[in-house]
């Protein structure tokens, strides 16, 4: 097990200033805290060589949860376990095993070449030298760092940076592997790349990974499990796939091709988006059978061609947070 | 060890990129030490070259010579460098490095004071190789007590201007910490006049702060100037301070850790 948290909890103190320049004034002398609970009572457990993502709303609390495994926030209550560690003593082995990114911090530093990054952390994480050019290599094909690590990282664009970044933190092999929003801000190619190589990472290296996105892709590029946060609560916890199973509440068809009787005729609660000779049905999971539907649709239509979409993750977060899928 | 110089290697390297802010950084202490030259210059002219509380004009220059040489060496990088990573939010690597805190921010200020010592060492013996008439050449045997003493008084400033550096956490008016922190180590270090110069009460109360095992003791150590205890009570001193500013680091650092709110995803 990577990850034990036992009832945890972590509530922040926010100053509540009175409106306007008077409120600024009697700020000076006399101060009011509000108090918000960001992670509340949340106990889970993460195995070795999961790939976890961790879901949730803006302000549920993914960040504050991966600043304390890491060691770097104090939990007002409860216990979190790391690789057997408290992260709050921080010391040296443990902080060796893990690696960090969060997506709108870099690790490098701004004013060298990436390369003298990368040198500085093999002495930093005592890595024996033929074992760090190695891997170094390794990392620099895989995201295809080679042209830019004589740059500066201030001189980078945000997609090379984050992809320097990324095999910064990966130099050490660290076992667990924290990422807060790795893909913000970058381009679709970018994504893909860090996207492939963290999951390589995880199935070939067996890297633990726990990721919070808000980008759906990442989540399911990357992850087989999800821990899905609710106002600092656990929501869920469990695979991805059932995670789907359980809250995706519609199926969609697509079908191709000529319509010869209206399908809402014997389904009134069937929704169809025509668009040319192409159209997208679809309907809620509880209320038909996907053969059924199926079975009554290829009555209805001269079918060319017809497609069954899995839901997406998206959808899932649609409905367990209560928004229309966009 | 080893980690300490990648640091300092590397802020060195970063430090170093900016061309005409390193110029600027190096020459400015020697705009200032030309200042002191010429109104120190003037006050003896008005006192017909005798000497002043005991200091004759070669032995004052010398002293500020040799104040410019070590006092630039640390001034306002670790307090600015910490609060700005504070306000990025940039502060969370230095916090999950395997490295501790406080080796990480001497390395930094070990890093930024490399290049400029060595700037400062070639000025000041220019200064002694080409104005002998002007400076008390120091004597060898002075050489190693100096060193010494520089070493371990260098190291109580960096202490003092770590334990100062951790307030940022506290507050943003880094800049009000930095002044602060300036104006007590420039007067009761000797680098604003030399202590001798003070009322005794006054000079009694400096040498019991740790400002002063930071500049003048190591510049009267050179310079064969009276001090009011011996070397080896002075090395005693420095250890003792460098050991009260890593209590002070290990309770602040504590209360910071413990304290901290990490805000923004």
């Amino acid at each position: 097990m990577v990850i034990q948290a036992n009832d945890l909890s972590r509530t922040y103190q926010i100053r509540k200033k009175k409106a306007g320049l008077p409120g600024a004034v009697l700020g000076l002398f006399k101060t009011e805290y509000l108090e918000k609970r960001a992670i509340d009572h949340l106990s889970f457990t993460m195995e070795e060589g999961e790939a976890l993502a961790c879901i949730g709303e803006n302000g549920a609390g993914k960040s504050t949860l991966i600043k304390m495994l890491v060691g770097i926030l104090q939990p007002t209550s409860g216990s979190v376990l790391v690789m057997g560690q408290d992260p709050m003593k921080r010391q040296q082995a443990y902080l060796r095993k893990i690696g960090v990114v969060f997506g709108q911090k870099t690790n490098l530093w701004l004013d060298i070449p990436v390369e003298e990054s990368y040198n500085a952390m093999r002495t930093i994480y005592q890595i024996p030298s033929q074992v760090f050019e190695k891997y170094k290599r390794q990392i620099v094909d895989m995201l295809d760092l080679g042209p830019i690590l004589q740059s500066p990282a201030r001189k980078l664009s945000l997609g090379q940076r984050m992809k320097a970044d990324i095999g910064l933190v990966l130099l050490h092999k660290p076992r667990l592997l924290f990422l807060d929003e790795p893909t913000i801000g970058l381009d679709i190619n970018v994504k893909h790349t860090i996207r492939s190589f963290i999951r390589q990472m995880n199935q070939e290296e067996g890297v633990s990974v726990l990721l919070t996105s808000h980008d759906l892709d990442d989540i399911e590029q990357i992850c087989d499990t999800a821990l899905v946060l609710q106002k600092g609560k656990s929501y869920y916890r469990g695979s991805l796939r059932e995670l789907k199973e359980r809250f995706a509440c519609q199926k969609v068809i697509t079908i191709t091709g000529t319509e010869k009787r209206n399908p809402c005729a014997l389904y009134p609660d069937l929704r169809l988006e025509r668009e040319g000779r192409k159209t997208t049905i679809l309907f809620e999971a509880h209320a038909h059978t996907m053969e059924d539907v199926l079975a009554h649709l290829l009555q209805c239509y001269e079918v060319q061609d017809v497609s069954i979409q899995e839901p997406g993750i998206d959808d899932v977060v649609a409905q367990i947070f209560g928004r229309k899928a966009e | 060890m080893k980690k300490f110089w990648t640091l300092a290697s590397v802020t060195l390297q970063s430090a170093l990129y900016y061309r005409s802010a390193v110029m600027i950084n190096l020459l400015s202490p020697a705009v200032q030490l030309i200042g002191q030259f010429l109104l120190w210059m003037a006050l003896y002219a008005q006192q017909d070259g005798s000497s002043i509380q005991g200091y004759a004009q070669a032995d004052m220059m010398t002293h500020y010579l040799l104040v410019f040489c070590i006092s630039s060496l640390l001034t306002w990088s670790s307090e600015n460098t910490l609060s700005r990573e504070i306000r990025n939010g940039s502060i969370v690597t230095r916090r999950t490095r395997p490295v501790s805190f406080l080796t990480q921010s001497l390395a930094a200020m070990a890093g930024n004071m490399v290049f400029q010592a060595g700037i400062n060492l070639l000025v000041t013996a220019a200064a002694f190789g080409l104005f002998p008439r002007f400076f008390v050449l120091p004597s060898a045997r002075n050489l190693l007590p100096f060193a010494i003493s520089l070493i371990l008084g260098l190291t109580v400033r960096m202490m003092l201007v770590h334990c100062f550096s951790l307030l940022c956490f506290y507050t943003t008016g880094h800049l009000g910490i930095t002044w602060t922190r300036n104006a007590l180590s420039d007067f009761f270090s000797g680098a604003l006049l030399p202590l001798a110069m003070f009322p005794e009460w006054l000079q009694r109360f400096s040498y019991c702060t740790p400002f002063p095992l930071t500049l003048q003791v190591p510049i009267a150590l050179l310079l064969d100037r009276p001090l009011p205890f011996s070397f080896a009570q002075f090395l005693l001193l420095q250890l003792l301070w460098i050991g009260v500013f890593y209590l002070i680091h290990k309770a602040m650092y504590r209360h910071v850790s413990r304290n901290t709110t990490i805000a923004g995803g």
